[in-house]
């Protein structure tokens, strides 16, 4: 039996556009630091690290050795993980495993990504096979259009139901002091006059890129109990990959079969058979507007079409039944290597009751997803109990 | 390229900026002036340069400065046989070394030129060579010349 | 070492010192017996094959040893149409550095998953039209062979609207 895995504390930067007062080392310290102070412990009492990048978006080989300093693992167990938008959620996962196996008591988990330095859409473009897409592949924003327009044709979502994703997005995210893109007067209009980044995906439509960096600590529960009054206890965690091209499954922001497999396989392991009743929150990996409208059906939130009527109908805002990335989501942040693990550290504060503003009152139980590479999905269920 | 075993070429190229944060940009602006800064704890001995802006050691902030003398120990070397970034000049060698500068507790890794890699062995001593114009970059320094 | 390399851009004046560098690296891809085999069909014949996995009957582009399904071994090499059907289509408009130019890559421009008749997956490529108005998931595309073929993918210059 797996040892009980909660997370104690998180630490986050202020997300923006470019951090160019401190280096990426810096961004680290920065995470690393609030979430020490956050926990009440100091580097020393950390028995392992867990590190979150991706390395094409700044161009380091091995950015874990290059920044050790700066989320202290000098001599310290640690390992790095690289698995596309997923890889904090990967990373968190790891460290809970580490954990849950009884290696290592206290686990800190990073995840960081200066996306100013370097061009995203140009290294994502080389996820693409080199013989076969990488020379049609526009970066992510391509690739979700391509998808979003078999969703729109199979679906029936419109351009307006969109529109309200992002203006969801960008409100909530006024509420989180981290967040990057706060836009509280950002209207329907406004998001339907932004202009097409790719057809069928407008700019406001889609994420912005992020400087940024998140921290979690982990405990096996006699530590978790003493260091946080209210652990989030990780109750499942899952993930599921897709096969390698993006035309192996055509419809693939549709039918995402790893999401679907990745989130039956953690509302089986916590008794979900009804995600919207049983769940309180959800912080998704959505990387544009209608990738959250798919992924309310391949979260099993509606039946399959419904997605609109569930962006109509409020159930998802922060009145609504099931209300979805409080945080702004990655419509409002996407740092990438620490994007994934905000969901985690999101729905983390929810459950501890320590989201400010942004709190879903008496969340119980919450939901976080990762979503990489056009293909990967993670998730993970938080507790109260 | 055989026609059983196919083989596709391809370059990638991307261009990255990289913000050097306020620790390396005193180190940088330091070396456009013809000086080398090496930062630490206060109340720690231990010196870095390239200096850090915090200490993962001590997990405390690495702010107090000294500026070093430019004279230092060659720890460690390779003569490079090719041209790597820049061909050398007619009878010059590429030397990749490590110097521990005076005063300093970690070793400066720089490339430079020598006419007579026979003459350096570990342990030589060794003065810094400016560049006579510099901007903010390991470049200001042109290399090592042994004492 | 070229003048690109030599005198990277430096950053904006307002963002203070930030140090530019190009990462610049060559690779040579195998391309394996299955795509090579493909490419060679492409270049020589101007026709396209997929391979059929046995268990499950997937005819699979890109061509390969494997059914990732069925975990079993595929082979038997079936020719598919030069004509297919669009199953998910974008006009890129946004601009981006060619991670394989280094350059900013032309827009807009059109590109797509299309199944081609034949076939169980679907493969990506260019599309000849550039107006999204004109374009949509169901419409029907045929391949637009270069006169001159090397070997690649692009020996199909595009796709064009058949309808």
């Amino acid at each position: 039996m797996p040892h009980k895995v909660g997370i104690v504390a998180t630490g986050q930067t202020k997300h923006t556009a470019k951090r160019t007062d401190i280096n990426l080392r810096e961004l680290i310290t920065e995470a690393v630091t609030r979430a020490l102070d956050d926990a009440g412990l100091r580097m020393s009492d950390i028995d392992a690290v867990m590190l979150g990048n991706m390395e094409p978006f700044e161009g380091f080989m091995l950015p874990e050795l290059w920044s050790v300093e700066g989320w202290g693992g000098l001599g310290k167990p640690a390992m790095k993980f690289n698995t596309g938008g997923t890889v904090g959620t990967s990373t968190a996962i790891a460290a809970y495993y580490f954990a849950a196996s009884g290696i290592y008591d206290t686990i800190l988990a990073v995840g960081f990504e200066k996306q100013s330095e370097g061009h995203t859409q140009t290294a994502i473009t080389t996820v693409g096979d080199p013989l076969w897409e990488r020379t049609m592949m526009a970066g992510a924003i391509g690739n979700f259009a391509v998808m979003a327009s078999t969703y729109v044709h199979e679906s029936g979502v419109t351009e307006e139901h969109a529109a309200k994703i992002a203006v969801k997005s960008r409100r909530n995210a006024c509420n989180n002091e981290y967040a990057h893109l706060q836009m509280p007067n950002l209207t329907v209009e406004e998001v339907l006059a932004s202009p097409y980044l790719a057809y069928p995906v407008r700019r406001l439509d889609f994420c912005p890129q992020s400087d940024g960096a998140c921290a979690l600590v982990l405990a096996t529960e006699a530590k978790a109990k003493k260091l946080a009054p209210q652990p989030a206890w990780i109750k499942a965690v899952a993930t599921a990959h897709e096969q390698q091209y993006m035309g192996d499954s055509p419809r693939r922001l549709a039918d995402m079969r790893s999401q679907r497999a990745a989130s039956q396989r953690v509302y089986k392991a916590c008794g979900i058979s009804d995600p919207v009743r049983d769940l309180d929150v959800a912080e998704i990996y959505e990387v544009a507007t209608y990738a959250e409208l798919a992924m309310y059906e391949n979260l099993g939130f509606c039946a399959p079409g419904q997605s609109g009527k569930l962006i109509d109908h409020g159930v998802t805002t922060m009145s609504g039944q099931l209300p979805v990335n409080p945080s702004g989501g990655v419509l409002a942040t996407n740092c990438i290597g620490a994007t994934a693990m905000i969901r985690v550290a999101e729905a983390a504060l929810q459950i501890m009751g320590k989201a400010g503003k942004r709190q879903v009152p008496g969340a119980k139980l919450a939901l976080a997803t990762g979503y990489g590479g056009n293909a990967w999905t993670d998730a993970l269920i938080l507790g109260r109990e | 390229m055989s026609e059983s075993h196919w083989i596709v070429k391809q370059k990638i190229e991307i261009p990255f900026h990289y913000t050097p944060g306020p620790a390396l940009l005193r180190f940088l602006e330091g070396l456009r002036d013809g000086k080398i800064f090496a930062s630490g704890v206060r109340g720690e001995s231990r010196k870095t340069v390239p200096p850090l802006s915090f200490c993962g050691r001590s997990w405390k902030p690495a702010d107090d400065w000294t500026e070093l003398p430019g004279t230092g120990t060659l720890e460690s070397f390779a003569v490079v046989p090719h041209g790597m970034a820049e061909l050398p000049q007619e009878g010059e060698r590429i030397v990749f070394g490590l110097v521990k500068l005076d005063g300093a507790d970690t070793c400066l890794a720089h490339l430079f030129h020598t006419k007579e890699p026979g003459k350096l062995k570990v342990g030589a001593k060794v003065r810094v060579r400016w560049h006579a114009e510099r901007s903010p970059g390991i470049q200001a320094i042109a290399g090592f010349d042994l004492l | 070492m070229s003048e690109k390399t030599k005198n990277p851009p430096a950053g904006k004046k307002d963002e203070g010192l930030r140090v530019p560098w190009l990462l610049s690296v060559e690779y040579q891809y195998a391309a394996g017996q299955f795509a090579t085999r493909f490419f060679q069909e492409l270049r020589d014949n101007g026709r396209i094959w997929g391979v059929r996995c046995p268990g499950c009957q997937r005819v699979y582009i890109p061509p390969r040893p494997v059914c990732g399904i069925c975990a079993g071994k595929t082979g038997e090499w079936v020719e598919v149409g030069d004509e297919g059907v669009i199953v998910g289509c974008t006009v890129v408009n946004v601009p981006f550095i060619d991670p394989m130019t280094g350059e900013q890559r032309p827009v807009p421009y059109g590109f797509a998953i299309i199944r081609l008749d034949g076939a169980s997956t679907a493969l990506y490529h260019f599309l000849e039209e550039t107006d999204p108005k004109k374009l949509g998931v169901g419409k029907r595309v045929k391949a637009v062979f270069r006169p001159e073929r090397k070997g690649t993918l692009l020996d199909i210059k595009h796709f064009r609207l058949l309808d």
